[in-house]
């Protein structure tokens, strides 16, 4: 055997991996190399170096901490993923979609609803699973969801007082991550959906209207039986589903990109 | 003492806070040393906090097809990854040089130091397979199906990541007698 091909084993070697006819062959080698069992001794030596690394000590205190994050068991769970609430979640699926740009809202009906914790289309999962994002559709606190994106987002994002934070996630739309906010009003329901500032954004034929807010201007378009406002702000791309009134949009609109604006 | 594990399961799947935090006493020390080593002990107790957080919401999705450590390893290292390419993309100090000229002996790392430096070093996905490796002695097949990856990837990631942590040992090492 040669020294190149011992070389190429000896990780293996170390860990048993190795067929036994190789094993042993590598193993002769080691005998009578002096050179490639120095190697060895040094993969060990870095074995020893983990080991005596010890392990580290989880903080005392962290299942309070979770437990505090935890949803009240006598709650109902989250609104915007019962079934029959299919309004708001097809606007998730249409947004994101559209806001990917990447083609892929051919491949699902806009009116699929969310299926129950699982946030997005089992379907994605795979191309989801190849970008490894495990938090898709995962909620997350509102404060923690700018760990986990690469734009910013403001920890204290909001609706006018009508409107309470009811969930926040982090999706993947095939292309970025997204974060989807949802809030709940006295009567209905928004979504807020918020990606990287430059994301193509591409709609079905001309906008409804394109009215201007704070100097800028904001597409709307149809969501099912809902509207939608999208606009950038801030180096953020920002899509706000939910009102059915133009002027009610118009209004949540430029009430988010205010807020947005207010960031340093 | 799988039928304890499916009974916890189907506890946190109600919702069962005593599941819950059984599950938590079962597995936690295993989701914090993980993260710890992929992203530094300062961010291993929020990780870890994340990873229990979408263990408990996203259980329904666990089909019990593979093994539930296979799953809760996936979850850890996805969340520390998604946070290591989180923090790639922000700008932040570039990491010590590794000691050399002029680091006498009263600056010799310790151990755990040194194997935190030395993990820096490498690419998150590398630092997950060594890990899983070397921390959690997993097999290459077991590695494979936490990370969605061929053995044969497994072997060669393992071996280059051993390559360069042996790199970097040698250059301290070398920095250390130097300065004697």
């Amino acid at each position: 055997m040669h020294c190149e091909q011992a070389r190429q084993w000896l990780s293996r070697f170390q860990d048993g991996e190795l067929a036994p006819a190789m094993h042993a062959a590598l193993a002769d080698h080691l005998k009578i190399c002096t050179a490639c069992a120095a190697e060895l001794a040094s993969l060990t030596d870095l074995r020893r170096l983990v080991q005596a690394a010890g392990e580290p000590e989880p903080p005392g205190d962290l299942w309070e901490r979770i437990s505090q994050q935890l949803p009240d068991p006598a709650r109902p769970r989250s609104r915007w993923r019962q079934p029959g609430r299919t309004v708001v979640a097809a606007g998730v699926l249409l947004v994101v979609l559209v806001a990917g740009g990447l083609g892929l809202r051919q491949a699902f009906h806009s009116a699929q609803p969310l299926p129950a914790a699982a946030g997005l289309p089992p379907a994605w999962q795979p191309y989801l699973d190849s970008r490894q994002l495990s938090h898709v559709g995962d909620p997350v606190r509102l404060d923690q969801a700018a760990r986990f994106v690469s734009f910013r987002v403001p920890a204290d994002l909001s609706l006018p007082e009508d409107y309470q934070l009811e969930d926040c996630c982090v999706c993947g739309d095939g292309c970025c991550d997204v974060v989807c906010c949802c809030f709940v009003g006295r009567t209905d329901q928004v979504l807020l959906v918020l990606c990287a500032d430059g994301h193509p954004v591409r709609t079905n034929g001309p906008p409804l209207a394109q009215p201007r807010i704070n100097g800028k201007s904001v597409r709307v378009v149809r969501c099912a039986d809902r509207l939608a406002a999208l606009w950038q702000a801030n180096g953020t791309a920002v899509s706000l589903i939910g009102p059915r009134d133009l002027d009610q949009l118009v209004q949540l609109a430029r009430y988010v990109d205010q807020r947005l604006q207010a960031e340093p | 003492m799988a039928d304890d594990l499916d009974a916890m399961l189907q506890g946190c799947r109600r919702h069962d806070r005593a599941a819950q935090r059984q599950l938590y006493e079962r597995f936690h020390r295993t989701v914090y040393r993980l993260a710890a080593r992929l992203v530094g002990a300062q961010e291993a107790a929020d990780l870890s906090q994340e990873v229990f957080l979408r263990l408990y919401t996203t259980l329904d999705q666990f089909g019990g097809r593979a093994a539930f450590t296979t799953w809760l390893y996936r979850l850890t290292v996805n969340t520390c990854l998604a946070y290591l390419r989180q923090q790639a993309r922000r700008p932040r100090p570039l990491l010590a040089d590794p000691p050399g000229n002029g680091v006498g002996p009263a600056h010799r790392l310790e151990q755990t130091d040194l194997l935190e430096q030395a993990l820096a070093r490498l690419d998150g996905p590398l630092r997950a397979v060594f890990l899983l490796r070397e921390v959690e002695q997993l097999r290459y097949h077991e590695i494979a199906a936490v990370l969605g990856i061929p053995p044969g990837t497994v072997a060669s990631q393992l071996s280059r990541a051993r390559t360069e942590l042996q790199q970097f040992l040698r250059r301290v090492e070398q920095g250390q007698r130097d300065a004697l």
